[in-house]
C-alpha cells in the first residue's frame, strides 16, 4: 500500500494543518470579492430583495398547504417525516487536481460530521462527506466522477441513477426504455440510496436520449447546485 | 537554507493551489502550481533536496485531493528525478525550454492519471478527458513563465537586481 493510502489519519492531519491558512485565504477572498464586485453585489442585492418578497408570499401559501397536508396525514394515519438536522459549513479549499471535484469544509469530527453524511446547499444536493478530520472535512461534489446517487424524475416517478462526470452537467442512467422524460423535468433523490433522504433536488433535465445498447435511456441533468461556485454547504445529520 | 526556502514555497503552493488558483480556471481547468514548484525546486535543490521536496509536493497534493491514494507521492519524486537528470544536459531552467518541459511533464502526468482512473473504474467522458489533457499542460506551461517571474527574486535573492 502506498504511503498516503496506508495512513488515512496522516491525510486528515495534513488537511487539519492546512485548515487555518485555507480558512484565512477563503475569508480574504470573500472580502476581496465584496470590494471588487461592489456594484454587481448592489444590483444583485436589490434583485434578491424583490425575489425575497415574492418568495415570502409563496412561503405563506406553502404553510397553508403544509397545515392541510398535516391534517390529512393525521386523518390517514401516515407517519410524520421529521425535518433534518443540519450543520452549516463554509468551503475553505478545493481539490488541487483537475481530475476530481472535492471541496474542503471548515467543520469536522468535532462538529459531528462523519464520512457518508449528505451535503446540500440551499438549492439542492451538493455531494457527500468522504473524509473527516477533527475540524475539517472533504466533501465529494455531485459532479465528481466517483459520485452516484439513486434518483427519480419528479413528474413521472421513474427511477434511475445519477452520476457525476467532472463537467457542468450530470448524467442520469438506467431509465427504462419506455420512460417519459422531457426537457425541464425536475430530478430528485429517490431515497433508495441509504444515506440520501428522499426528495432532495438534484437538478433539471436538459436533454434525453437512448443508450447505445438500446436497452435503456439516459438524461443529461443540469445540477441545481453549480459545483464550481459553491461557498457554503449544509451537512445533513441523520 | 535554500531547501528550507523551497520547502516553504511548496507548502505555500499547496495552500494557493487549493484556494486562489481556482480563480484562474479556464474551461474548468486550473494550472498545476504544485507541479511547477516541484520542478523549480528540483532544478535548484540538488539530488537529495529534489527528491525530498518533490516527495513533499506529492504527499501534499495527495492529501488535499481525492485522487487515487498515493499517486502523486510516487509520481512527483519521479518527476524530480527526471528533472535533475535532464537539467545536466538541457537548459530547462530558462523560460521557453522550461515551459516546454513543464508542458511535457504535465501531459504525461495527465495520461498517467487517465490510465489509473481507467483501472479504478472511474468513468470520465472522453470530451472532458481530452479537454483536461489539452488545456492543463498548455495552461501550466504558460503559468510556469509567470511563476518563474515571480519566484526569481526569491530563488536568487542576492542577484535580484539583475532581473529588473
Amino acid at each position: 500500500m502506498l504511503f498516503s493510502c496506508a495512513v488515512p489519519s496522516f491525510r486528515n492531519s495534513i488537511v487539519q494543518f492546512f485548515r487555518a491558512p485555507l480558512g484565512l485565504i477563503a475569508a480574504l477572498k470573500r472580502e476581496f470579492e465584496g470590494v471588487v464586485f461592489y456594484h454587481r453585489n448592489y444590483i444583485q442585492n436589490r434583485r434578491l430583495r424583490n425575489e425575497n418578497d415574492l418568495l415570502k408570499n409563496k412561503l405563506n401559501e406553502s404553510r397553508e398547504l403544509f397545515q392541510e397536508n398535516k391534517r390529512l396525514r393525521q386523518l390517514l394515519g401516515i407517519k410524520k417525516n421529521y425535518p433534518y438536522k443540519v450543520i452549516a459549513a463554509a468551503v475553505i479549499g478545493r481539490d488541487p487536481s483537475n481530475w476530481s471535484s472535492v471541496v474542503i469544509i471548515d467543520k469536522g469530527k468535532n462538529n459531528g460530521v462523519k464520512p457518508g453524511y449528505v451535503a446540500v446547499s440551499f438549492l439542492g444536493l451538493a455531494g457527500k462527506v468522504v473524509e473527516t478530520g477533527n475540524s475539517a472535512a472533504k466533501v465529494m461534489l455531485v459532479n465528481d466522477p466517483n459520485f452516484a446517487v439513486s434518483a427519480q424524475i419528479q413528474r413521472t416517478r421513474q427511477e434511475g441513477a445519477v452520476f457525476g462526470g467532472l463537467g457542468g452537467v450530470l448524467t442520469m442512467k438506467y431509465l427504462t426504455k419506455t420512460s417519459d422524460v422531457k426537457s425541464g423535468d425536475v430530478v430528485v433523490t429517490s431515497g433508495l440510496s441509504e444515506s440520501y433522504p428522499k426528495g432532495l433536488l438534484i437538478g433539471s433535465v436538459v436533454e434525453s436520449g437512448e443508450e447505445l445498447s438500446g436497452l435503456s435511456r439516459f438524461a443529461v441533468i443540469k445540477p441545481a447546485v453549480e459545483p464550481s461556485n459553491i461557498e457554503e454547504i449544509l451537512i445533513i445529520i441523520p | 537554507m535554500k531547501n528550507l526556502r523551497f520547502f516553504l514555497i511548496i507548502v505555500a503552493a499547496a495552500v494557493l493551489q487549493s484556494s486562489v488558483v481556482d480563480y484562474f480556471r479556464v474551461f474548468r481547468v486550473s494550472p498545476d502550481l504544485l507541479l511547477i514548484c516541484v520542478v523549480l525546486a528540483s532544478l535548484h535543490a540538488g539530488w537529495r533536496g529534489a527528491l525530498a521536496l518533490s516527495f513533499l509536493g506529492g504527499v501534499l497534493k495527495d492529501c488535499l485531493g481525492l485522487n487515487p491514494a498515493g499517486f502523486y507521492t510516487v509520481l512527483f519524486p519521479l518527476i524530480g528525478f527526471i528533472t535533475v537528470k535532464l537539467s545536466r544536459d538541457l537548459a530547462i531552467d530558462n523560460g521557453p525550454f522550461g515551459a516546454l518541459f513543464i508542458f511535457v511533464v504535465a501531459f504525461i502526468c495527465d495520461i498517467c492519471i487517465m490510465i489509473s482512473l481507467g483501472f479504478l473504474g472511474t468513468v470520465v467522458s472522453r470530451g472532458i478527458m481530452f479537454r483536461i489533457l489539452a488545456v492543463e499542460p498548455l495552461y501550466t506551461a504558460g503559468f510556469f513563465l509567470l511563476v518563474c517571474g515571480v519566484l526569481k527574486p526569491l530563488l536568487h535573492p542576492f542577484s535580484a537586481k539583475s532581473y529588473l
